[in-house]
């Protein structure tokens, strides 16, 4: 087994760029991540490509831009996990020995389709009942009030914070902060979910360029960040009763990534995690382990998950305040943890930033939890 | 009585709207039904009419037409979860986890809850 680094790393700042073809949209950051990583075309192996919202073969249609053809292209779906499971795959590849470079990229321009909750397949019965992505993450966050006695404002704390971060960061959709007082201002979406509690759709790509040991001296790559540990699980197909507050399919991915790298969670300095909606945050402190099952937001209002805090839980401002657009999420945060640990993110810069976490879940299925979840872990 | 009804035309489930399905060999219920045992692969599978009586696990609004309306997930004691809108009874403000709730109506619109539970008191006859 070799180990595997980030070599390049591409992202552009989310928002609404519905008048952009997609394929130059996405063209951009690919090349950004080749120029970074500084290893030419011609030693890339095989690439990746996600887009969950966007056209077939998505993969050839942006990769054509940036004259990276013929080579093995995998487009890979697995909803908001989808880039990350592609650069999980581009890990295990690498790591075996069966590719020296990979390029793994998500893009998803959620402005084209129009406003509002993303759709779902009709074919899915809850789906076909009504249920849209904002009514389950409600229902989570319902039962997180039941079980651990939280009032609906105490959710506008975790937006408060995301968009605090994501004010210092450039490439951020929502670069303005806001008060508890507007949070509760906004529309209800979703009983306790206002507004401002729910991920914005928008426009995104980002992309990363992967490289083995060997290769990364070879090219003598900058600032290399290792992959420590990839995990990605599919959620347990369950029609009968789970648990919405303790996420059997997050735990466990990072639990496993823990024990592959060997790290614990005392040792993550940073984090960046699929809030998609504001309990989620709470519901993943306490699924890494930063504290137990109840106590998320007294860990969110000891400032240890903001900056300048022991564990920084998305410092780009999360889905929250970055964006979510589905497949260039995983990707964006892998970009993200990277460029922390290249001490590169200025005015949210992570300080001494040695180990951080790229969590993503995703699927709103019918008798799943979730559809999939990948973790990824990045060490200086 | 429970009140059943299906306009039959929209969805897989059809007629038996308001079933789940049940393995004969190892005896595996699923929902929405299938004809293909997850649990076993088998195929010998029939239908089963879903217990009237259940559990809100938990619960939100959501549009439902031109208004909004609380829907939630309840759980059964076939141990299958189904989404459904919750009806409350007069005296009460919103929905609580946990509350007992028994099927008033069943009927299949898409886009629209299938499945209409009101809220009923804990240990009374369905």
């Amino acid at each position: 087994m070799t180990n595997v680094y980030v070599a390049g790393t591409g992202l552009r700042k989310f928002g609404r760029f519905p008048e952009i073809d997609t394929r130059v949209f996405a063209a951009e950051v690919v090349a950004q991540a080749l120029r970074e990583s500084g290893i030419p075309r011609e030693r890339i192996d095989v690439a990746y490509a996600s887009s969950v919202f966007g056209d077939k073969s998505m993969g050839q249609r942006v990769l054509g831009q940036v004259g990276l053809t013929g080579i093995p292209i995998f487009n890979v779906e697995n909803a908001c996990s989808s880039s990350a499971s592609g650069v999980h795959e581009a890990f295990g590849k690498i790591a075996s020995g069966r590719a020296e470079v990979a390029v793994v990229f998500g893009v998803d321009m959620l402005s084209k389709l129009g406003r509002g909750a993303i759709p779902l397949s009709p074919d899915d019965w809850d789906a076909a009942n009504g249920l849209v992505m904002p009514v389950l993450y409600a229902m989570r966050a319902q039962r997180y009030m039941h079980e651990h006695g939280l009032r609906p404002s105490d959710f506008s704390e975790v937006t408060v914070k995301a968009r605090a971060h994501g004010a210092r960061n450039p490439l951020a959709q929502f670069q303005k902060p806001v008060t508890i007082e507007e949070v509760e201002a906004s529309r209800m979406v979703a009983n306790p979910y206002r507004l401002l509690h729910c991920c914005p759709t928008g426009d995104g790509a980002a992309a990363v360029v992967l490289a083995s040991e060997r290769a990364v001296k070879e090219f003598g790559v900058r600032q290399p960040v290792r992959i420590g540990a990839t995990v990605l699980h599919s959620g347990r197909y369950e029609p009968g009763p789970y648990s919405m507050t303790t996420s059997h399919v997050s735990t466990k991915s990072f639990r496993e990534v823990y024990e592959m790298a060997g790290v614990g969670p005392d040792d993550i300095d940073l984090a960046e995690i699929h809030d998609a909606f504001a309990c989620a945050e709470l519901m993943y402190y306490e699924a890494m382990q930063f504290c137990r099952p109840g106590e998320a937001l007294s860990l969110l209002r000891s400032g240890a998950t903001s900056l300048g805090g022991r564990h920084v839980v998305n410092p780009s401002g999360g889905l929250l305040s970055r964006g979510h657009p589905v497949a260039a999420s995983g990707a964006a945060q892998i970009v993200e943890i990277t460029r922390q640990l290249q001490n590169r993110s200025g005015a949210h810069q992570v300080a001494d930033a040695r180990i951080g976490l790229a969590h993503v879940t995703g699927g709103g299925l019918t008798g799943f939890e979730h559809g999939a979840c990948a973790v990824t872990l990045l060490m200086k | 009585m429970t009140s059943l009804t299906s306009t039959g035309h929209v969805h897989p489930a059809g007629p038996g709207l308001y079933a789940c399905s049940l393995c004969v060999d190892c005896g595996y219920r699923n929902f929405p039904p299938t004809a293909l045992c997850p649990g076993c692969l088998s195929e010998r599978v029939r239908r089963e009419q879903l217990s009237a009586r259940g559990t809100l696990y938990s619960w939100t609004t959501n549009r439902v037409g031109e208004a909004d309306a609380f829907v939630g997930y309840v759980d059964l004691p076939e141990g299958l979860r189904v989404f459904a809108r919750i009806l409350l009874a007069a005296d009460t403000s919103q929905p609580q986890c946990g509350m007992a709730v028994r099927l008033k109506e069943a009927e299949a619109v898409i886009g629209k809850p299938h499945f209409t539970f009101e809220a009923a008191a804990a240990g009374s006859e369905a």
